[in-house]
């Protein structure tokens, strides 16, 4: 393996949630590799364990009552997952971020924006007030906010979505960090503004080398902005590809399913969904977690199926490759 | 700002007028009046009609209102129908007892019921939310005056160590002054510390939540600072309306308190104005505890102000 080329790597990520009613496996066993620059697509249905993948690689998930994190969670060779909370405190910010879906919220209505993004360097580095303040300002115009100067002296509430992203976004890479989990950044924006914050994140990929993983639902992102796509279903990885070969040549059924289920410009036909429902996670099926929805399903399949290997930089998780042999 | 300050005071006059209508009328319909409470039980018709006349109550009410009304305005308050002590300056005697009473119990409210409140809301669920619980039930339902009576009990009768009552000034001795205040901001304080922990603890339980608090931390924001930097300045607005109106409430709990501690405050005077229909005492006293209280939510209004900055007045 090309570990130098690596930044993060998740080996086989579990996170339970104890409940009064049972357990809720939300990740079981998600593998994935984030090579370093690169943009990676984290696609799923709503409730697949996205989210909570990229709030337990944080360490923002685990530490509470009921919550049960195991594997290894690798950034740049130190596995997070044995850090003390203090040592995570000092990486958070530093060399990992995470922005969230919802730009309205995630800026604290009461600090003006430019204090909040000059509150990173003042606690990662060893800087005055005055010259944090100055690198909030440069990074607000880094990200293409008009008069940056007057507005890093606003309130969150004086700023559009889109600004507001955009300033999160500012927050989230001041002291440059090597990977950036991007939560479903632009669900909650307009189409318009979700191009431009999808430019911006790749012009300062480009700018800072800071390696993404993009969390959607939304396989046109993926397919205008991401390097390699790992699908995810029902807490574990089913394939993992390079985002061109993956939208060719998609090997998994649910990956097949969901392209086919994409409207397309011209095809007035009734859109083709996915039979049946994912299943509940306090009650996970013993084999592979698609087959009661997956039309191509066969004995084998009550199997739990590996990711594996099925083409150059092609992963899949699916005994149908295996038959074929 | 000041022009909403001005706005505010401009407003507060037509409520103190309805005050100063309610007040007169009021004490004139409990039983008995100044006469009859001055002579005693022994009196001849001519001597009460006698006295009557000299206090002006023989005019019809609205004349009577009307001319205290106009004595008001020019700051004339009246006179105590018994010790013949001008009202104004029985009320401004007495005012920095009441002040430093609701103070005190306000700091103890705030200074013991935030910090556990904000305590509770992190450690949900854990040892110290039952006891902030158990604290918030228990300071809500034992009443003020049987508390202080305990607190009498313990402290004074008991262990000896703090007067049961009585009052020393701020300005004589501190420090004997501070014996004496702390059991009756005590007890006044209690029922407010509960519901000020209470609710410190929801509005932080809510606030914690925010996605902005899970930000704060993906952007390696310490613990401790994420607590009072992050959640607790945005849960401070409920905090501050909650401890306003029961400081508005204390200037009534203070009546009882005084009495049960014999601290001469306002509370104390209005009671005894009441049990002598002392009509000119009584109208003092609740109208500058209406304007206390209306200060009070102007105070909370400002703060509110300063503390968001999405209001503006």
């Amino acid at each position: 393996m090309n570990d130098q080329n690596t930044i993060l790597r998740v080996e086989d990520l579990r996170v339970r949630f104890r409940t009064r009613r049972g357990d809720v496996r939300a990740v079981d066993g998600v593998n994935l590799e984030l090579n370093r620059g690169e943009i990676l697509g984290l696609v799923g249905e709503s409730g697949c364990g996205k989210s909570v993948t990229a709030q337990a690689v944080m360490r923002l998930i685990g530490d509470g009552r009921g919550e049960e994190v195991s594997g290894r969670v690798e950034l740049d060779g130190e596995d997070l997952l044995q850090k003390s909370e203090k040592e995570m405190t000092k990486l958070r910010g530093r060399r990992i971020s995470m922005i969230f879906q919802d730009p309205m919220t995630s800026l604290n209505p009461v600090y003006t924006v430019g204090n909040q993004i000059a509150e990173v360097p003042l606690l990662h580095e060893k800087v005055t007030r005055r010259d944090a303040y100055a690198r909030a300002v440069g990074m607000l115009e880094t990200v293409g906010i008009p008069s940056p100067k007057e507005r890093a002296r606003r309130f969150p509430h004086e700023f559009s979505g889109g600004m507001r992203q955009r300033s999160v976004i500012a927050m989230s890479l001041c002291c440059k960090p090597e990977v950036l989990i991007a939560d479903e950044p632009t669900t909650a924006l307009d189409v318009t503004i979700q191009a431009q914050i999808l430019d911006l994140l790749q012009d300062l990929r480009r700018d800072f080398g800071t390696a993404i993983i993009l969390i959607t639902h939304d396989l046109g992102v993926v397919a205008e902005v991401c390097d390699r796509v790992a699908i995810m279903y029902a807490g574990g990885i089913v394939e993992q590809a390079p985002a061109g070969e993956l939208f060719r040549k998609p090997r998994h059924p649910y990956t097949q399913g969901l392209l086919a289920s994409l409207p397309k410009i011209g095809d007035r036909g009734i859109l083709k969904a996915i039979e049946g429902r994912p299943p509940d996670l306090m009650n996970l099926p013993e084999g592979c977690r698609f087959a009661p929805r997956c039309p191509h399903a066969f004995g084998k399949c009550s199997e739990y199926p590996p990711l594996e290997r099925v083409a150059e930089e092609h992963d899949a998780a699916c005994w149908l490759e295996k038959k074929h042999e | 700002m000041l022009k909403y300050t001005l706005r505010r005071l401009v407003i507060a006059l037509p409520v103190l007028l309805g005050i100063s209508v309610i007040a007169f009328f009021i004490v004139r319909l409990v039983p008995g009046d100044t006469v009859t409470a001055l002579l005693g039980a022994h009196y001849s018709e001519a001597e009460a009609e006698a006295l009557r006349q000299r206090l002006g109550l023989d005019q019809p009410l609205p004349v009577q209102y009307v001319i205290w009304l106009g004595n008001v305005l020019s700051g004339d308050f009246g006179q105590s129908a018994f010790t013949g002590e001008p009202v104004l300056e029985a009320i401004l005697n007495r005012l920095p007892v009441t002040i430093q009473l609701v103070a005190i119990s306000i700091c103890f409210a705030v200074f013991v019921a935030v910090p556990l409140g904000v305590m509770a809301a992190v450690g949900r669920s854990g040892r110290t939310d039952f006891f902030a619980t158990l604290f918030g039930l228990l300071g809500i339902s034992i009443p003020g005056f049987w508390l202080g009576v305990l607190l009498i009990l313990l402290f004074s009768l008991t262990l000896g160590w703090l007067p049961s009552g009585g009052f020393v000034s701020l300005w004589d001795d501190p420090i004997a002054n501070f014996r004496h205040m702390i059991l009756p901001g005590l007890s006044l304080g209690m029922a407010v510390a509960a519901v000020v922990m209470r609710m410190t603890r929801s509005t932080m339980l809510e606030v914690l939540n925010e996605e902005y608090i899970k930000m704060a931390r993906a952007k390696g924001v310490p613990k401790r600072r994420t607590i009072i930097r992050h959640a607790l300045r945005n849960a401070l607005i409920p905090i501050i309306t909650i401890t306003g109106i029961q400081a508005g409430y204390l200037l009534g709990g203070s009546i009882v308190i005084e009495q049960i501690f014999s601290l001469p405050g306002i509370g104390l005077l209005a009671l005894q104005a009441i049990t002598n229909r002392d009509y000119a005492l009584v109208q003092g006293t609740v109208l500058f505890i209406a304007l206390g209280f209306m200060v009070i939510n102007l105070l909370v209004d400002l703060i509110y102000a300063w503390l968001d900055p999405r209001i503006k007045y």
